[in-house]
C-alpha cells in the first residue's frame, strides 16, 4: 500500500502544521559523542516500533489514542533499509501499540475494545493471524509487549488496568462509560473486597444523584463487604506467556497497572514500565513514583507458575506505602480507602523509581559496546498529563525524556532531552514533545526514539494533533 | 540522511484543506439555517424565562457564524457565503416542514414545536463545528481547533439548555395543546 511521501534535506525542517511548525535536532540535547537526526515526520499518533532483523523498522501509527479523538488510519508502517516507506498493514480502531520481530512474524498488540488481542503477520505475504483476543480492555491502560524470552523464546506480553486507580469512575475520559459501560478490573488472584465503595457523580445521568461504585466492578455497581472475586488467568493488569503461536497461555504476574514498556535484558531478565497513580477524581493518590518492575518469575520453568506475582495495583504506591496511608493524601481530589481485605505479598520494591507523572513509556536494553552503556535500559518517558492529573507546579516538566537506567543500581541518567525543559511547544522550539519508544537499530550504532507529536494539555482538556509525529535518530560519532 | 515526511507534500495538503473546505461550507450552511430557526422561533415564543435564553444563545450564534467564516480564513480560503445562504434556507425549510409534519404525527401544537426543532438545528451545527475540531487536529492545525473548541463547548452548554426547555415544557405543548 502507498503512502505519500517527500523528502527534504534541510536540517531545520520547516513544517505546514501550524501545532509544530518546526523541528530542529539543534535543540535537542543529548551526551557528548552523539549525534541527532531527523528521520521521519509527520506521523500519525505513533505508538511504538520494532526492527526487524534486516534493519526494516516497523512503525505502529495508534489510530484512536490519547485523547480518544480524531482518530487516524490504524497503520503499520514498513521503514525498509533502502529508506523506502509503505504502509505494512491497516488495523481496527484501538490499534496497534507494541510489536516485536521473530522469525520471519511481525507480532502486534493492539488496544481492541472491550478485547485486547496479539496479532502476527508474516512479514512476506502479509497473510494476518489472530493469536489471542481474550485480554480484558476497554479502559484507560495500555496493552504491553509482545517480546520474546532470549532463553525460553516465549512471547511475553501485558495489559494495564481498566480504572484509573481502581475503581472505573466518571474521572477518565467520559465517553469510555459509553463505549464501554461493562468494562471492569478484574483480579488474577482470588480476593476479598472491604466493601469500601467511591461515590461519585454519574455524568450520565440528567440529576446528580450519587452513586456507588466498587472496585473490580463496572461503574455503578458497589461491592459487599466479605464479597470474594475470583482470580482469573484473562485479568486486567496482568502479564502473560505463551509459545509463539498464542498457546499454552500462563498468568505470570499481575497487579501492574500500565506496563506498556516491557524488555529482556541480555541475561533474559524481564522488566516492565509502569504509571503512577493519579492525584485527581475519587479515589485520588498523592506521591506515587513511575517505576521499572522485575518480573522474577519470568525466569521460571513455562508452566510451572502456581501463584503469579502482584506489583500493587491497586492498593499500593511503588515504594511501598499502602494508598490509604497519611502520605497518600491527595492536594486535590478524595483520599482513598482501602479495597482488598486480603491482598496478596506484594513483589515490590521496583528496581528503579522515577517522578510522578514522568509516564514512562517503551523500552530497549544497549545491547552493544559501540553504542555505549551496555547493559542500561533505555526508556522514554512521555511527559505529563499535569495539571489535569496532579495540582503541583513540580509536576509540569516532569518527562519529555529518554533515560537511562542502571537495572542493578536502580539510578539513572538523562540521554535525551530538550535543552530548555518540558516539551517543545512549551519554549516554541523545534525539540522533542512526548517520546513514546525508543529501539536500538540491529548494527548497534544506533537509537531510535518514536516522538508521539503535540499532545497540549490544560486543566480541561487533553488534545492530539495528528501528523505532528517525529522518528528521531541517535548515533554514536566515531 | 534525507528526512521523510509523510502527508506533509504540497499536493497532499491540498487534497487535505480542499476536502475540508467542503465540510467548512457544510458548518456555515448548519449555523446559517440555525440562525434562521432561531430568528423564526423567538418571535412567537411568549414565556419571558425562555425568550431571554434564546436570545442570548441568538447573540452566541451570531459569534458562531463569524467563527464558521473565520475557519475558511485559517485555512486561506474564502467562503461561498451566497451558496451557503441560499441552501441554509433550503435546508431550514426542508426540516420545518419534516419536523412540524413528524409533530403533527405526534399531537404537538404550537411554538414548542419551534424549541423541539433548535434543539435539532443546534445539534447539527454542533456536530459540523465538532467535526471541523477533528479535522484540524487532523491536520495538525491549531488555527482551526482554536477556532471550533470554544465553538463546541458553548453549543454543548445551549444543547443542555435547549433540551431542557425542550422537555420540560413538552406537557403545555401535548397534553393543554398551548402555546409556549
Amino acid at each position: 500500500m502507498k503512502i505519500a511521501t517527500s523528502q527534504t534535506n534541510e536540517r531545520i525542517i520547516h513544517l505546514p502544521t501550524s501545532a509544530r511548525p518546526l523541528i530542529n535536532p539543534d535543540d535537542v540535547w543529548v551526551p557528548e559523542g552523539y549525534e541527532v537526526e531527523v528521520v521521519a515526520a509527520g506521523l500519525s499518533f505513533p505508538t511504538g516500533m520494532g526492527f526487524a532483523d534486516d534493519g526494516s523498522l516497523y512503525i505502529l501509527e495508534g489510530g484512536s489514542t490519547w485523547p480518544t479523538r480524531p482518530a487516524m488510519p490504524p497503520r503499520i508502517l514498513r521503514l525498509h533499509p533502502s529508506g523506502e516507506l509503505e504502509v505494512f498493514a491497516v488495523e481496527t480502531l484501538g490499534g496497534p501499540r507494541g510489536i516485536s520481530y521473530r522469525d520471519g512474524y511481525i507480532y502486534v498488540s493492539c488496544k481492541g475494545g472491550y478485547l485486547a488481542r496479539i496479532v502476527r503477520y508474516d512479514v512476506k505475504t502479509k497473510e494476518r493471524q489472530v493469536l489471542i483476543e481474550t485480554i480484558p480492555s476497554g479502559g484507560w491502560h495500555e496493552p504491553g509487549g509482545p517480546v520474546f524470552s532470549p532463553l525460553d523464546g516465549l512471547m511475553y506480553f501485558a495489559n494495564g488496568s481498566v480504572s484509573q486507580n481502581g475503581v472505573c469512575l466518571p474521572s477518565g475520559f467520559t465517553v469510555d462509560l459509553a463505549k464501554h459501560p461493562h468494562a471492569h478490573d478484574i483480579p488474577g488472584a482470588d480476593i476479598t473486597l472491604t466493601g469500601n465503595n467511591v461515590t461519585s457523580r454519574n455524568p450520565l445521568m440528567p440529576f446528580p444523584f450519587l452513586t456507588e461504585t466498587g472496585p473490580f466492578k463496572p461503574f455503578g455497581n458497589p461491592a459487599k463487604k466479605g464479597e470474594v472475586i475470583k482470580g482469573e488467568l484473562w485479568c486486567s493488569t496482568g502479564l502473560w506467556r505463551s509459545k509463539p503461536d498464542g498457546t499454552d497461555v500462563e498468568l505470570v504476574a499481575w497487579g501492574l497497572r500500565n506496563p506498556y514498556g516491557l524488555a529482556f535484558n541480555e541475561d533474559g531478565e524481564l522488566f516492565a514500565s509502569d504509571n503512577c497513580l493519579e492525584e485527581k477524581g475519587e479515589r485520588a493518590v498523592a506521591g506515587d513514583p513511575d517505576r521499572i518492575w522485575h518480573i522474577r518469575k519470568a525466569k521460571t520453568p513455562h508452566g510451572s507458575i502456581q501463584k503469579p506475582d502482584w506489583y500493587g495495583f491497586p492498593e499500593m504506591r511503588a515504594d511501598g506505602v499502602p494508598v490509604w496511608d497519611e502520605r497518600c493524601k491527595p492536594a486535590k481530589g478524595k483520599a482513598a480507602e482501602k479495597l482488598i481485605e486480603n491482598p496478596p505479598e506484594w513483589a515490590g520494591p521496583p528496581v528503579y523509581l522515577e517522578k510522578p507523572h514522568s509516564a514512562m513509556t517503551q523500552m530497549d536494553f544497549c545491547r552493544t559496546d559501540f553504542f555505549g552503556h551496555r547493559g542500561e535500559l533505555f526508556v522514554t518517558e512521555w511527559g505529563t498529563y499535569a495539571p489535569l492529573n496532579s495540582p503541583h507546579e513540580k509536576d509540569l516538566n516532569n518527562g519529555f525524556s529518554v533515560v537511562r537506567v542502571d537495572v542493578e543500581k536502580g539510578t539513572s541518567e538523562v540521554f535525551l532531552k530538550n535543552k530548555q525543559a518540558g516539551a517543545a511547544s512549551s519554549q516554541q522550539s523545534g525539540g522533542i514533545e512526548r517520546p513514546v519508544d525508543c529501539k536500538f537499530h540491529p548494527d548497534g550504532k544506533s537509537l531510535y526514539v518514536l516522538d508521539f507529536g503535540y499532545s497540549p494539555v490544560t486543566e480541561g482538556y487533553i488534545q492530539a494533533y495528528a501528523h505532528t509525529g517525529v522518528l528521531w535518530k541517535i548515533t554514536k560519532k566515531g | 540522511m534525507a528526512t521523510i515526511l509523510i502527508e506533509l507534500d504540497e499536493q497532499t495538503r491540498s487534497k487535505h484543506l480542499n476536502q475540508m473546505e467542503k465540510w467548512f461550507e457544510h458548518v456555515l450552511t448548519t449555523q446559517m439555517s440555525l440562525e434562521n430557526s432561531l430568528q423564526k422561533t423567538i418571535p412567537i415564543i411568549t414565556e419571558p424565562h425562555i425568550k431571554e435564553a434564546f436570545l442570548k444563545i441568538q447573540d452566541a450564534a451570531r459569534a458562531h457564524s463569524s467563527a464558521a467564516e473565520d475557519l475558511f480564513k485559517a485555512i486561506h480560503r474564502s467562503a461561498d457565503a451566497a451558496k451557503d445562504r441560499a441552501l441554509a434556507n433550503i435546508n431550514t425549510a426542508v426540516q420545518t416542514g419534516l419536523f412540524s409534519f413528524q409533530e403533527l404525527l405526534g399531537g404537538a401544537v404550537g411554538s414548542w414545536k419551534g424549541i423541539h426543532q433548535l434543539l435539532l438545528m443546534n445539534h447539527q451545527a454542533m456536530g459540523a463545528f465538532a467535526v471541523a475540531e477533528q479535522l484540524g487536529l487532523s491536520i495538525g492545525m491549531k488555527e482551526v481547533v482554536n477556532i471550533a473548541f470554544p465553538v463546541v463547548h458553548e453549543k454543548t452548554m445551549h444543547q443542555l439548555l435547549l433540551q431542557e426547555y425542550m422537555l420540560e415544557m413538552a406537557p403545555v405543548s401535548i397534553l393543554y395543546q398551548e402555546n409556549v
